[in-house]
């Protein structure tokens, strides 16, 4: 078991992209998107897993997670999760001792790209690169799983 | 993939009372809660005896559904159940009684909100596969939605009377 503690930013510019970056794809569903149980079915190049977070608040979750066969989570993404799924490029960005995960997410929410960092406890400073924008660590339109039923190309500008 | 089909019948007190008492039966107990209960799917977590899993699985289709089941750690399943799963948690006392060479009656017996219910299934290879029921097998229920287990979290057995 983790306790997961995150803070979640939108990105100002592009500067974090150098050259000869590369990231990592990821398709994701969910078979349950209830706050306190949320189920994630995640397919990545090399592995794919099966992520149980309960727990109240976004920045401090219960998270469980369990390797699953690629052959399940193809039936469990196409057939069994809530429609659609979420596609997203991930790159890790280091930053100081942080390692920052930046999304940028595909099809229903292109234009999309989130960074994430995970804290060692809740209140640890975090000192901020310059491509970081507005924190929306709290706010649910940002959710992975609200990305399901709202996409970003829905919302209104 | 892995497909489920199986069918569920009802088993009277005193049969049960009666067959655990002639064959030392010993039952596992069980403590299982839901994560998710709707129609298009359901994930539950599941303690039994030593081992504990997570299962999903999909929409009922003619008797069948998708089912997905993965080992995790005891630790885990009971936090899960305790911190995470819908109210109130199924616990039950399981008796496998063998129906022929490779396959088991599971007979559980429902406690708590549940406590009176005792149903029997077999799970079968193929849903028209031919079955011989012993004399303490009662009323088939396969169809009967209340007796779904997922169900019986929303709607005890103990409310409907």
């Amino acid at each position: 078991m983790n306790i997961e503690i995150e803070r979640k930013f939108l990105v100002k510019n592009n500067s974090w992209k150098k050259d000869g970056i590369t990231g990592t794809f990821y398709k994701q569903g969910y078979l349950s998107i209830e706050k306190k149980r949320t189920v994630r079915v995640r397919m990545g190049e090399d592995h794919c897993y099966l992520n149980i977070k309960g727990g109240s608040d976004e920045k401090f979750r219960l998270e469980f997670e369990y390797e699953i066969p690629r052959k399940d989570a193809l039936v469990l993404l196409n057939t069994i999760c809530i429609q659609p799924i979420i596609s997203k490029t991930r790159y890790l960005v280091r930053h100081h001792e942080f390692c920052w995960e930046v999304d940028e997410f595909h099809e229903e929410n292109e234009g999309l790209v989130l960074a994430e960092a995970e804290l060692l406890y809740p209140g640890q400073y975090l000192q901020l690169p310059d491509w970081i924008g507005r924190e929306v660590t709290d706010d649910f339109h940002y959710y992975n799983a609200n990305l399901v039923v709202d996409p970003y190309q829905h919302w209104k500008q | 993939m892995p497909v489920e089909i199986e069918r569920k019948f009802l088993v009277n007190k005193n049969d049960l009372r009666d067959i655990i008492k002639r064959m030392r039966l010993k039952g596992t107990e069980q403590l299982q809660g839901y994560l998710c209960i709707n129609e298009q799917r359901t994930i539950r977590i599941r303690v039994a005896g030593e081992e504990s899993f997570v299962t999903i699985k999909g929409k009922v289709e003619s008797q069948s559904r998708k089912e997905f089941e993965y080992e995790i750690p005891m630790q885990d399943a009971l936090i899960l159940l305790h911190a995470s799963c819908l109210r109130p948690l199924i616990r039950k006392t399981r008796y496998r009684i063998h129906y022929d060479e490779n396959n088991f009656w599971e007979v559980d017996e429902f406690h708590d909100e549940n406590e009176g219910l005792i149903i029997a299934e077999m799970e079968l290879v193929y849903p028209t596969q031919f079955l011989i029921k012993p004399y303490w097998v009662g009323e088939e229920v396969t169809d009967d939605e209340r007796y779904y287990n997922a169900r019986l979290v929303s709607y005890p057995y103990k409310s409907w009377k």
